[in-house]
């Protein structure tokens, strides 16, 4: 049986449980490397600046160490570009420590960050390596993984969730991708376009030619750390940002004052139920105004929400107010949720896969967007919701709604049978249904607890 | 023998660290001659007094 929990890829180390903790056994090399690094004091300033999670060692022979579970992992392509950059800054101030105490970082994938809430960890303890390399060998895992997903977020202002994929984005598609012009911006030269040129005329090398240049190539550990500066000035000059719809939506929004004092309310009613340590879901998110209320009550509040702006805006409050634990916004679908991916599908868990089994969920005038836009039907949506969660709380944005006739436009009318009646029924083969408020003439709030 | 580890770290990446290392090098070496050149012209008006007691 290979090892689970996606840590088959790293001969050295494996994950050997996820359930309450995280627990890491290693091999005697990779044993050896990370006492080394424990003892040498680098690991516990890294710890003590957030940078790794706190951990223990729970067994000497063979070596293990536990650390506490981050109870939701998002993945990069359900990052913001924000995200993704802050994750890469992150990557590299660990592989700059490792490096000034004399060790380094043996990889540099993106999976190797998991967001505690706004905030990047590096959790792959594995990944410290004895020794100064003769090369940065993470380099171009950092360029497929950070660089070049940023620089196409950036020069092209595609959003990284549509061309992440486990592996990053190549030098040869970035480059493709890039106009000539772009040649120009900040890093783009060396490592996008020259190096997909010598990436290509290399590719060919026979076993001694790539011997050789694994022997010969002797970089001063000097010139490494500037290699690894470098790159964090490249990450940290990069701008991005589109206004997006959804973000000026918070602040002018259909609701009166009142009117979102009525939706407000509900929440932090319906959140008061809740267990201590319990785990929600708020669907359809923006930037996280519902989400807050909800924390205030859930340990974990997972915040999703499509529009990469409206998350970044609700990571950039989370870091300002520093609320940045408990809180997890991320870009996703639920018409569209990330799918598994890796070896055997099991390398990386559906979204679905992550939030089923949660404790609770709202889903906030969203519906309708689902519904009469993505063409769900209404009962789709309610065999989705007894899968997430035993509780929800839904604010249904009926057919008389103006946005609602707004959506309903958009299809010419040709979408599956939509009114209180049909959500209230479908909702019924799996849930009791209670009206506990109205926000608008048009929209009502349901409470619904799943039937046993 | 060094060991590069379980990811590939590409020939031609490596490579062309070799040469951004190199470039960075000479660029180091330039601003230093450059800094030593200033030195150079700017001697005369350091070495004034700049108290006159």
């Amino acid at each position: 049986m290979i090892p689970r929990y996606a840590s088959y890829r790293d001969p050295r180390s494996h994950l050997i449980a996820t359930k309450d903790r995280v627990v890491r056994r290693f091999d005697d090399s990779g044993a050896s490397a990370f006492r080394s690094a424990a003892e040498s004091g680098v690991l516990t300033g890294l710890v003590e600046d957030g940078l790794i999670a706190p951990y223990e060692i729970v067994s000497i022979e063979p070596l293990e160490v536990a650390a506490e579970l981050i109870p939701f992992a998002s993945y990069p392509n359900e990052w913001t570009a924000g995200m993704l950059r802050d994750a890469g800054l992150a990557t590299l101030s660990v592989a700059r420590r490792l490096w000034k105490s004399g060790f380094h970082l043996r990889d540099a994938s993106a999976y190797n960050i998991v967001f505690d809430g706004a905030k990047p960890v590096f959790v792959d303890l594995g990944s410290v390596g004895a020794g100064h390399t003769p090369s940065w060998s993470a380099y171009g895992q950092f360029c497929d993984h950070f660089l070049n997903p940023l620089l196409i977020a950036t020069q092209l202002d595609v959003p990284t969730k549509e061309i992440l994929g486990l592996e990053g984005v190549s030098a040869s598609v970035t480059s493709n991708l890039l106009y000539s012009f772009h040649r120009f911006g900040r890093g783009v030269l060396t490592n996008v376009k020259m190096r997909d040129r010598l990436e290509q005329k290399h590719e060919s090398d026979t076993l001694e030619q790539r011997a050789s240049v694994r022997r010969d190539l002797r970089l001063p550990p000097g010139a490494i750390d500037a290699l690894m500066a470098k790159m964090e000035r490249t990450l940290k000059r990069m701008t991005f940002g589109r206004d997006s719809h959804w973000v000026a939506y918070d602040g002018g929004n259909t609701y009166t004052n009142d009117q979102e004092e009525v939706r407000d309310a509900a929440i932090r009613r319906f959140a008061a139920a809740s267990e201590p340590r319990a785990f929600a879901i708020d669907i359809g998110a923006n930037t996280g105004r519902h989400s807050h209320i909800l924390s205030e009550s859930f340990s974990t509040v997972v915040s999703i929400d499509s529009d990469p702006a409206a998350v970044e805006a609700h990571r950039e409050r989370l870091i300002e107010t520093h609320r940045g634990s408990g809180v997890f916004p991320m870009v996703g679908d639920l018409a569209n949720p990330t799918p598994a991916q890796g070896f055997m599908n099991e390398e990386r868990a559906s979204l679905i896969d992550r939030i089923a089994n949660s404790d609770a969920a709202i889903w906030m005038a969203v519906i309708h967007h689902l519904s009469i836009s993505r063409a769900i039907p209404l009962s789709g949506l309610a065999e989705l919701a007894a899968r997430l969660a035993p509780r929800h709380l839904v604010e249904f944005v009926g057919p008389e709604d103006p946005m609602a006739q707004l959506l309903s436009a958009g299809v010419n009318g040709e979408h599956h049978p939509y009114s209180v009646e049909v959500f209230e029924n479908a909702f019924r083969e799996h849930f009791a249904v209670e009206q506990v408020g109205q926000s608008q003439e048009h929209r009502t709030i349901f409470e619904l607890r799943r039937k046993l | 023998m060094f060991i590069f580890g379980y990811i590939d770290a590409g020939t031609g990446s490596m490579i062309l660290q070799g040469i951004i290392a190199g470039a960075a090098g000479v660029a180091a070496l330039l601003r230093f001659r450059w800094a030593s050149i200033k030195g150079f012209f700017n001697r005369s008006s350091d070495e004034e007094p700049s108290v006159v007691e």
